[in-house]
């Protein structure tokens, strides 16, 4: 429901593990093949030449701005990690619609209400444990997200046609079909509390 | 307002899947640690000023001394390295289905743990056998339900009973992907219950 961007969290996975996985091979190749070995031999002194020219303090300014642009680029990249962390799992809205403005003015519909029609709707059923309504925006719409947590030995499509229901009655309230989304879940609280009779 | 119907499917789709967020998050601050760290280490040397752990280049010193005489030592962690490298790869690749089910109904898209469906069919599977709640269990995979019902001693269990209960609930629920359920009455009852 949430609009992280999950197709950059799995680059992220694929590139951290593809580099790992070069590094893991290439120690393999240094530890047990003896042509590799030779060839790390040759080239890591001279990549060790050339590094230490770029630390070392007071070398020429050439040199000394290599390594400022080291860092520079990894200040850059903690800054976009830092932007990906926190991108993570947002997408929440507290508007559910808005209405084209006419010669009467325009009439703004807050998620809060929504959410709490179908919260006090589903506040009595005795198969669910507890409710949780949010608004997401997802491709620009406003999509209501009820969470309930089922009771033991509840059926999931009672459940479903129950919320069903309640929302049908806040499309007759609202004056408009929101998109809605319902999740039944289990987990601690549906093992511990004993069945209800619902029939 | 783009078509319902788009996002349904985008919503059912992203809860069936895992976003991978938690692994990339961790990834992120590991990267976040080692790229400050050497950064500073850059900088220090650039001062001057001694290094935190080990200046960059005696990293590239210790790199070039490699070869000498921990050859199984460097192989094994470089396989381990390597190992993690390939799981981690696989976790971006693979889809990381989860437990859940999708039922359709008119007005909206509703998402159920297998959990719930499990818990559903243990109660029904029950209630037709007949036998106490606590003497049936189900577990709910991507396609396969499984229903294991433990009679009381002396008391048998009607098994078409329990299957027909069992099948009724599943074809009620119309769930996505279908499942089909496998009902298991233990030969052995269980005094007292």
């Amino acid at each position: 429901m949430n609009s992280t961007n999950r197709a950059m969290n799995r680059i992220v996975i694929v590139i951290v593990g593809t580099f790992l996985l070069a590094c893991g091979l290439v120690a393999v190749g240094v530890g047990a093949v003896a042509s590799v070995r030779d060839a790390w031999r040759v080239a890591v002194p001279q990549l060790a030449r050339t590094a230490r020219a770029w630390v070392r303090s007071g070398a020429d300014s050439a040199d000394t701005a290599v390594a400022v642009a080291i860092v520079a680029a990894l200040v850059i990249l903690i800054v976009l990690l830092i932007v990906f962390i926190f991108r993570q799992g947002r997408g929440h809205t507290s508007r559910l619609m808005t209405d084209a403005t006419t010669d009467h003015g325009s009439t703004i519909i807050e998620s809060g209400l929504a959410e709490q029609l179908v919260q006090d709707a589903l506040a009595d059923r005795p198969e669910l444990l507890a409710t949780r309504v949010s608004t997401y925006r997802v491709r620009r719409a406003s999509v209501l997200k009820i969470s309930v947590v089922a009771r033991r030995g509840a059926s999931p499509r009672d459940i479903g046609v129950a919320i069903d229901n309640a929302l049908h009655a806040l499309d007759a309230v609202v004056g408009v079909q929101i998109p809605a989304a319902i999740h039944i879940g289990g987990g601690l609280r549906t093992r511990m509390t004993t069945a209800a009779r619902l029939s | 307002m783009t078509d319902t119907r788009s996002i349904y499917r985008r919503i059912i789709r992203r809860e069936t899947h895992s976003p991978r967020a938690l692994l990339a998050m961790v990834l992120a601050v590991a990267l976040i640690v080692v790229f400050a760290w050497v950064g500073s280490e850059i900088v220090l040397a650039l001062l001057g000023h001694s290094a935190l752990l080990v200046a960059p280049r005696d990293m590239i010193t210790a790199a070039a001394r490699l070869d000498s005489d921990q050859n199984a030592a460097v192989t094994a962690s470089g396989a381990g390295i390597a190992v993690v490298g390939i799981l981690l790869i696989i976790a971006g690749v693979t889809p990381g289905r989860r437990a859940r089910h999708t039922i359709e109904l008119d007005r909206s898209a509703v998402i159920v743990d297998n959990e719930v469906i499990a818990s559903a069919l243990a109660r029904s599977a029950a209630y037709a056998g007949d036998v106490d709640a606590t003497n049936s269990h189900a577990t709910v995979s991507h396609r396969r339900a499984v229903v294991r019902v433990t009679p009381a001693s002396g008391v048998p269990v009607n098994r078409t009973a329990v299957t027909e209960a069992v099948d009724d609930d599943l074809a009620a629920f119309g769930l996505q992907p279908a499942v089909r359920a496998a009902v298991t009455i233990d030969e052995r009852g269980r005094v007292g219950v």
